[in-house]
């Protein structure tokens, strides 16, 4: 459903200059499966989503969304995927209800199909007494169900979860991390980004272990256990990002001093 | 493009914006509710501004004539008055005693002092008295209460002869409004008095009035009432409208896409299947609604209350203009010119908000936006702004010009210039669309993250990051760099007395000033300065191949340059200088120094710059064209002169197409060379000169100074060798790559399919 082929991002940076945030990532996620991107803040999770999602272009690699590509087919990509992150804020100024029509006609559905769509997932999610509140008196919970509404309300194959839960109350989170588990069963690609250990253990069938915009390890919860001999999904997530950080550190002191040797000459 | 998703688009923008309350107040409350509140505090202060009588000392009252004709009573006598001004003139009187005459010293009152000075009739005198004598006098003024002093020299009843021996002097402060008044008031008492003496003198001696006064002009105004409130309605509504179409185009603007960042909105839509240019045109269409809704409620709101307001002091008894109530046509109008004038400003305000942050940032962004757009405003407002070919062509004063014509009821002259308005405002209209779809396109603008900034960071990323070539924001900066110095250098430098002085003055100019910062700014900020420069192998025939286009085009440049001319003929002290220049020439110790001066060095010095450095930096933007012009209009803009800079932009534009397509800097410095020289040579000799030869003759005639000048034959021939030459031209060379340049790539830019491997 999703084939990531080597896909790079780099960012113009004034401090940095040249500011790698995406190294080569390459994954596949398959329908009926959640994939879990899972690292710490600033590992290139979210510039992986938003390229998935046509809103980022890669500077090199491809990403192939149920057979179209993100950077030649943009519009027909955006057909096939609903994106919801933290960023994707709700407007203040409309309703749960016109929120999630806009987004519906926006996608090209006709009014019959849109009304019983919208009347299906509000009654789903139980969000009827969302339909005539304005997005600024929402809590951060009720937005983040009026995005998810607005993100699957053309029943798009493929959904893209960038921190879905970040900021949300225990009983909030619960309850999305149950929608998205049912929207897997239902047979949808999922894409879930997150910090969050538990979460990843408990709801991912597969799993990317990411560190400054490079893949470290990838694979089922169980095959990444026997292949790392960890028990514990944490400690195995602590021992990549650490030994990652060293060998970064340690490939940074071998050009520090190449570049001195080479400064200094022989 | 799905005009279904504009349309969507538009709708919930447009929804969005009216549920707004800060965009309501500024298009419905602000209109409706603030202008009549305005409107009656203006009365009500009308009704404390009211004119004040003037206290004025009369010292040597005794010296006035006796017969008491002037003062009465101890009050001006009320014939000497202006009606209206009766009640307004307090005096008080005193004699020119001994402590008066001390202090003001009679030498400098007799009158004497009058023959020195020919302006002395009804004029401050300041002659004769010191900056000290002033401040005394200023005091006296003060400390007796008084708005002006007027002194009546002694024996001036004796001498008012009509010789012109003696003279009253008003001391008033001009800087204080009430002391410049009544200085003004009693001018107009003493020349009253005067014209009775005059009157009086004459019928003494027995001379008609008639004698000195043999005729008398009548200024009859053919203007109905109508036409003159048309004048004053044309200057005022198209500036109203035109301000509040831009002001209500920028805040929805600036919330339609740094409010929309700032909300994390923006994300959301750019993830729906609407494509960039579809979110721009459905957002372009609600800020031109925006727009034009905010101009024409303004509009309404402040013509009836300013109507309301110049009644009300009408009946208060205020001296106010009768303007009478707008032509009805004129709203029309109005509506029909605000559609394009709102596209363009909504597109701009668009394209810049969509470059900030923050709303906050975003407001910044108004005071540029307003600072370009007023001087267009307030061009048609100056006296003696016409509506021509040459105002035509400006972008907003030509649109206002037409306007002003069509609530003139000058249909005709409007519609004679309609097609050039409309087309200049059409293509700012569409050259703005699109730059606002591609900072849609551009995700280093919509996502652009704080950074924080600082000058050493700043510096340090420029040189770290320097490539072979300069960037596209160096070039810009290259671009302004060198268009402030020659704004200063415009301003510092005098007017040459000799060619000596001019040659130091031109050396200075393309040496130390254009070529000094070029070349440090290669040196700094690129790896590879030549190369950043243009000095990049080509085919050895475009060298050839560009003088023979410089010399065969000239006739196509020297016909445009007429052309020019035309339509914005040159003023008076231009063509001054212009002979001015052609004193210089002749101060020349050789011709090749004119050729040195005039060809030579602007073509090292200006390619170096304009088709160098800056094209190379422009091109890294990866558009030909863009680069091409952008950099003209530089190279424009440093010739100073309007007319200068609109054929040098033309040149310009050649010049810059002749060095894309080799890739090299070499031959347009050849054609610039020859363009030049040929220009000069033309100017400087004369066609006595040349007519003894029949090749000569054919391609050239005598001008008006003498000069050769190009005929018919020979303009048609050398344009048909020059385009074919430009043909040719083309097909030998190939655009340059400017796709995404990186150092890997170092070796493929600027190589043309022609250059030599």
């Amino acid at each position: 459903m999703i084939h990531v082929r080597r896909l790079t991002k780099v960012y113009k940076d004034l401090h940095l200059g040249d500011f790698v945030a995406l190294n080569q990532l390459s994954f596949d996620a398959l329908a009926g499966q959640i994939y879990g991107l899972l690292g710490p803040n600033g590992a290139g999770k979210t510039t992986a989503l938003r390229i998935l999602s046509t809103v980022l272009s890669p500077t090199h690699g491809t990403a192939i969304i149920n057979g179209l590509d993100v950077t030649k087919n943009p519009e027909e990509v955006r057909q096939q995927i609903g994106f919801v992150s933290t960023n994707t804020a709700v407007y203040d100024r409309m309703t749960g209800w016109e929120m999630v029509e806009y987004f519906g006609r926006l996608n090209g559905m006709d009014d019959e199909r849109l009304t019983d769509q919208m009347e299906f997932i509000f009654e789903r999610f139980q969000m009827k007494n969302l339909k005539d509140v304005l997005g600024s008196k929402m809590s951060t919970g009720m937005k983040q169900k009026v995005s998810i509404a607005r993100a699957m309300i053309h029943d798009p194959p493929v959904l893209i979860f960038d921190e879905a839960t970040s900021g949300l109350d225990v009983m909030v989170a619960r309850e999305v991390l149950k929608t998205i588990a049912q929207l897997r069963d239902q047979g949808k690609c999922i894409i879930f980004s997150t910090h969050i250990m538990r979460e990843a253990e408990k709801l991912c069938d597969r799993i990317g272990v990411v560190n400054k915009g490079k893949l470290l390890a990838e694979g089922s919860k169980r095959d990444l256990m026997e292949e790392f001999q960890e028990d514990d999904l944490e400690e195995l997530f602590f021992r990549l990002i650490e030994q990652h950080e060293k060998s970064a550190a340690s490939l940074n002191g071998v050009e520090g001093q190449s570049n001195m040797e080479g400064v200094h000459g022989s | 493009m799905k005009w279904r998703n504009v349309k969507l688009i538009f709708h919930r923008e447009l929804r969005d914006q009216l549920r707004d309350r800060r965009t309501l107040f500024t298009i419905a409350v602000l209109p409706l509710l603030m202008y009549p509140l305005l409107g009656m505090a203006f009365l009500q202060m009308a009704n404390f501004s009211k004119e004040y009588p003037s206290r004025i000392q009369i010292v040597g009252v005794e010296n006035l004539p006796q017969d008491g004709s002037l003062i009465v009573d101890n009050t001006i006598n009320e014939d000497f008055l202006v009606p209206t001004q009766r009640q307004l003139v307090q005096i008080q009187t005193e004699a020119l005693d001994k402590e008066w005459l001390e202090f003001l010293q009679p030498d400098r009152l007799d009158s004497n002092s009058a023959d020195k000075n020919p302006n002395v009739n009804g004029k401050l005198i300041n002659d004769g008295f010191s900056s000290a004598d002033q401040t005394q006098l200023q005091k006296v003024l003060v400390r007796r209460g008084v708005d002006c002093l007027v002194v009546v020299p002694k024996g001036f009843a004796q001498e008012i002869d009509g010789q012109l021996k003696t003279q009253v002097h008003i001391f008033s402060r001009a800087s204080n409004d009430k002391s410049r008044i009544a200085a003004s008031r009693m001018e107009s008492v003493f020349g009253r008095y005067r014209d009775k003496l005059v009157t009086a003198n004459l019928r003494k001696k027995e001379i008609s009035s008639v004698e000195i006064q043999p005729f008398r002009v009548a200024n009859i105004d053919l203007s109905t009432e109508d036409s003159k409130r048309a004048a004053i309605w044309s200057r005022v509504l198209p500036f109203v409208v035109f301000i509040w179409a831009l002001t209500g185009a920028f805040y929805p603007a600036i919330d339609l896409c740094a409010g929309e960042k700032e909300r994390g909105t923006l994300e959301t839509l750019l993830s729906s299947p609407a494509t960039r240019t579809e979110i721009v045109w459905g957002k372009l269409f609600t800020v031109i609604a925006f727009s034009m809704g905010t101009s024409l409620l303004n509009l309404f709101s402040m013509s009836f209350t300013g109507l309301f307001v110049i009644n009300s002091m009408a009946r208060m008894g205020a001296d106010t203009l009768d303007l009478g109530v707008p032509p009805f046509y004129a709203f029309g109008w109005l509506v029909v010119a605000l559609i394009p004038l709102a596209a363009l400003f909504s597109a701009t305000s668009l394209a810049i908000a969509s470059f900030a942050r923050s709303s906050k940032e975003g407001q910044y962004y108004l005071m540029p936006i307003l600072m370009i757009s007023l001087p267009l405003m307030m061009l048609p407002l100056m006296p003696g702004a016409e509506l021509d070919l040459g105002t035509s062509l400006i972008p907003i004063s030509g649109l206002m010009l037409v306007l002003r014509s069509l609530i003139e009821n000058r249909f005709t002259e409007a519609m004679q210039f309609a097609a050039p308005v409309l087309g200049v405002t059409l293509c700012c209209c569409l050259l703005v669309i699109q730059w606002a779809v591609r900072q849609f396109n551009n995700e280093d603008v919509l996502f652009r993250d704080s950074e924080r900034f600082g000058i050493g960071v700043f510096f340090r990323s420029l040189v770290r990051e320097r490539g072979s070539m300069p960037t596209f924001l160096e070039g810009v900066f290259c671009g302004v760099l060198l268009l402030v110095i020659r704004f200063f250098t415009t301003l510092v430098a005098k007017e040459p007395g000799s060619f000596h002085e001019f040659a130091r003055q031109t050396l200075v100019l393309h040496i130390g000033l254009i070529m000094g910062p070029v070349l440090l700014m290669a040196v700094v900020l690129t790896t590879r300065p030549l190369k950043a420069l243009g000095f990049s192998k080509t085919r050895w025939m475009t060298l050839p191949m560009a003088i023979l286009m410089a010399v065969s085009l000239h006739p196509i440049v020297t016909g445009f340059r007429e052309l020019v001319l035309k339509v914005y003929p040159l003023q008076a002290n231009t063509a001054a200088l212009e002979q001015m220049m052609e004193t210089i020439f002749t101060g020349a110790p050789h011709f090749l120094f004119i050729i040195l001066l005039f060809a030579l060095l602007p073509a090292i010095s200006e390619e170096l710059a304009f088709r160098g450095f800056i094209l190379n930096g422009l091109r890294q933007a990866g558009d030909r064209w863009t680069a091409i012009l952008l950099s003209s209009l530089f190279f424009g803009a440093t010739h100073g002169l309007l007319q200068q800079s609109i054929i040098a932009f033309f040149t310009g534009t050649l010049i810059g197409f002749v060095s894309f397509q080799a890739g090299s800097i070499l031959p347009a410095m050849c054609y610039h060379f020859s363009h030049n020289a040929l220009t000069v040579s033309l100017s400087q000799v004369r066609m006595a000169d040349l007519s003894g030869s029949a090749f000569w003759r054919f391609f050239f005639q005598a001008d008006a100074g003498g000069h050769p000048s190009y005929t018919l034959g020979g303009y048609f021939l050398l344009s048909a060798i020059g385009v074919g030459a430009f043909i040719w031209f083309y097909r030998l060379t190939e655009p340059a790559s400017v796709a995404e340049h990186s150092p890997a790539d170092d070796k493929l830019a600027l190589e043309p399919k022609g250059s030599p491997a």
